[in-house]
């Protein structure tokens, strides 16, 4: 028998061997690694950038000023997204990649053996992440050379406020997953609460623009308060919330949504093995 | 392993959530796909299940993969139960369920292969080792780093038995291992299955095909409409039919009085008409006795044969004999 540690080893060297199948696979397609990596970038970064800049009066976006604290529309955006990124990483490569293995009927080989479910989620999201960190990288670097953001040291201090998010968002893409597990269509699904999630945790917009009913929804959302700690203390925007206060939440939110979503997995995981589902799409 | 009392009931259709909030009665069609399955399969044997189409072997198999939970009955896989533990299960067999698909195109096989190694839980030492190993048992090592897509389907068929074989499991589990094959590739994956006994592996197996029943099983279980209608040796099975041979007879002609003349001689298992013609299949101790009378039976019922054809007899008369119906049907 192996003992604890050994088990866990084991479980580390799946979604090790889950993150390197992916990333092979992707270096087999050079366009879709440019598309996922890229697309967020052209589609989404520079437009939004570009339109920011237009209407800078001096540099400086007055309107912005106003409602968030701080005219950098570049650095309040780049903040934004970087966030936005953690969101799309949840939703597409994690919960959507299940749909992707269903179809091509490798979901259920996988199935079959005897690693933890949760351990094919995490492997996915190492996968995940790792994309998502050349395109933050390169996002940066687009918004430093071009842009010219310039974001203050103070920003560490944001730094576990994002890997509180990150679990939280985790908690998220199994709650995701379960869904794509279990629905049959499932792609409208993720493409529209993808946008949502992210609209209403305030990427592209200050949240206080946003109409009562959805503020509320950004005050549920951890994402929420990963971006605007993030503007805060590399941009010196004005925050929502006292931080501390926002790091209360923030903790309370991963506390709820990581063991949330876990559980939503293994009741969707039953309800697959009632149904007999996995393999079948 | 064993099963028992193993039922499987899906519901067909949909029940929507205010169906469900206004307590509506359920109207989903209620189907039994496996009705009451008791088998035991003994350590080293090949046990075959066979039947037709929507018999219920794959639902059975996805039971005892852990694919799917069973409505009622139980079943464990070496003394493991399916239902409560499932990962240990899982440890225990190897699979060929989903069929040659399922392997990732862009991946060669060593790669597939590392892939599912780190999932079965080999520990990295032995990985290498176990990789070439099942590549050898399937005859893929010189095509191994190549990518999976430019296989041939018998190829991706055969890796995919090296995947199920990757953790040396002692159970085996193959869910129509050559359908599709060509029968130059069926051979090669049965006489694979037959080296795996001979190593002392346990296979559980489903076929539609009663000639691979025959050839490998050990023991064979008929299965129909979600039950078993038979389970012996494949000898025994076809010694329950009171014949040596079965011929099968094509004759033309109206002949109302033929099959009863015939019938005189030998058990008709089955009559048809089709192509203006009437197919006979006979059930005889002796074709050598029974088909020149029945060429004067034909003849003084003034009808004509137009075609004899005798054959050993087979797990398809078998079934025949159980059900009234043809296995492909
Ligand atoms: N997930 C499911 N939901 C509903 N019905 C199902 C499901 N899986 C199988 N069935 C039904 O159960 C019956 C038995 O199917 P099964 O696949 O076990 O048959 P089989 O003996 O393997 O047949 P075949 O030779 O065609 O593979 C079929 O009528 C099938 O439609
Ligand atoms: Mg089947």
């Amino acid at each position: 028998m192996a003992g604890r540690t050994g088990a866990w080893a084991l479980e580390a060297r799946a979604i090790v061997a889950i993150t390197r199948k992916d990333l092979r696979i992707l270096t087999r397609y050079p366009l879709e690694v440019f598309n996922q990596i890229g697309q967020p970038i052209y589609q989404f970064v520079i437009p939004s950038l570009l339109l920011g800049a237009t209407f800078a009066v001096g540099g400086r976006a007055v309107g912005l000023e106003e409602t968030a604290g701080t005219g950098d529309v570049a650095g309040f955006l780049i903040l934004g997204m970087l966030v936005a990124y953690l969101v799309g990483a949840a939703f597409w490569g994690i919960g959507y990649s299940f749909k992707r293995e269903m179809d091509q009927a490798t979901l259920e080989p996988a199935w079959l053996t005897p690693v933890a479910r949760e351990t094919l989620v995490l492997g996915r999201g190492l996968s995940a992440l790792v994309l998502s960190a050349i395109g933050i990288v390169l996002m940066l670097a687009i918004a430093v050379a071009l842009f010219g953001v310039r974001l203050s040291p103070a920003i560490v201090l944001a730094v576990p406020a994002f890997l509180l998010a990150a679990l939280a968002v985790l908690g998220v893409a199994f709650l995701i997953s379960s869904a794509v597990l279990l629905i049959k269509e499932p792609v409208f699904w993720v493409d529209a609460s993808d946008a949502l999630f992210a609209a209403a945790s305030g990427v592209m917009f200050p949240i206080t623009v946003l109409p009562g009913f959805l503020k509320l929804v950004s005050f549920a959302l951890p994402t929420t308060y990963a971006i605007d700690l993030l503007r805060v203390t590399g941009l010196g925007a004005r925050p929502l919330l006292d931080p501390v206060l926002q790091y209360a939440a923030l903790a309370m939110l991963a506390a709820i949504l990581l063991p949330l979503g876990r559980a939503v997995f293994a009741w969707a995981d039953r309800r697959l093995r009632e149904q007999g589902t996995v393999g079948q799409h | 392993m064993d099963a028992r009392a193993l039922t499987k009931v899906f519901e067909r259709g949909r029940r929507t959530w205010i169906q469900r909030l206004r307590r509506e009665p359920d109207h989903r069609e209620r189907f039994v796909a496996v009705d009451g399955i008791e088998l035991r399969v003994e350590q080293g044997e090949i046990f075959g299940m066979l039947g037709p189409n929507g018999a219920g072997k794959t639902t059975t198999m996805r039971i005892l993969a852990t694919l799917l939970l069973p409505t009622s009955g139980a079943a464990r896989v070496l003394g493991i139960d399916v239902r409560e533990q499932p990962r240990e299960v899982r440890r225990r067999f190897g699979a060929v369920l989903s069929g040659e698909r399922s392997l990732y195109w862009k991946l060669t096989a060593r790669e597939n292969l590392e892939y599912f190694a780190a999932l079965y839980h080999l520990p990295p030492r032995r990985t290498r080792e176990r990789i070439e190993s099942v590549l050898d048992a399937v005859k893929l090592t010189d095509r191994a780093d190549d990518y999976v897509e430019r296989y041939s389907m018998g190829m991706r068929q055969r890796l995919v038995l090296a995947r199920a074989l990757l953790p040396d499991p002692p159970l085996l589990l193959l869910d129509e291992p050559t359908v599709g094959l060509d029968p130059q590739a069926a051979r090669d994956m049965r006489e694979r299955v037959l080296e795996l006994r001979s190593e002392g592996k346990t296979v559980l197996l489903t076929t539609h095909y009663m000639e691979e029943a025959d050839q490998l099983c050990d023991r064979v279980a008929i299965i129909d409409h979600g039950r078993i209608v038979a389970l012996d040796t494949p000898t025994a099975l076809k010694r329950t039919i009171q014949a040596e041979e079965v011929v099968r007879l094509e004759i033309a002609a109206e002949a109302d009085g033929v099959v009863s003349r015939l019938s005189e001689n030998a058990q008709v298992a089955r009559q048809e008409r089709a192509d203006g013609l009437l197919h006979l299949t006979m059930h005889t101790v002796s074709a050598r006795d029974f088909v020149p009378r029945a060429f004067d039976a034909a003849r003084a019922a003034g009808a004509t044969i137009k075609h004899v054809e005798v054959v050993p007899v087979t797990l398809e008369d078998v079934f025949l004999a159980l059900t009234g119906r043809a296995l492909r049907e």
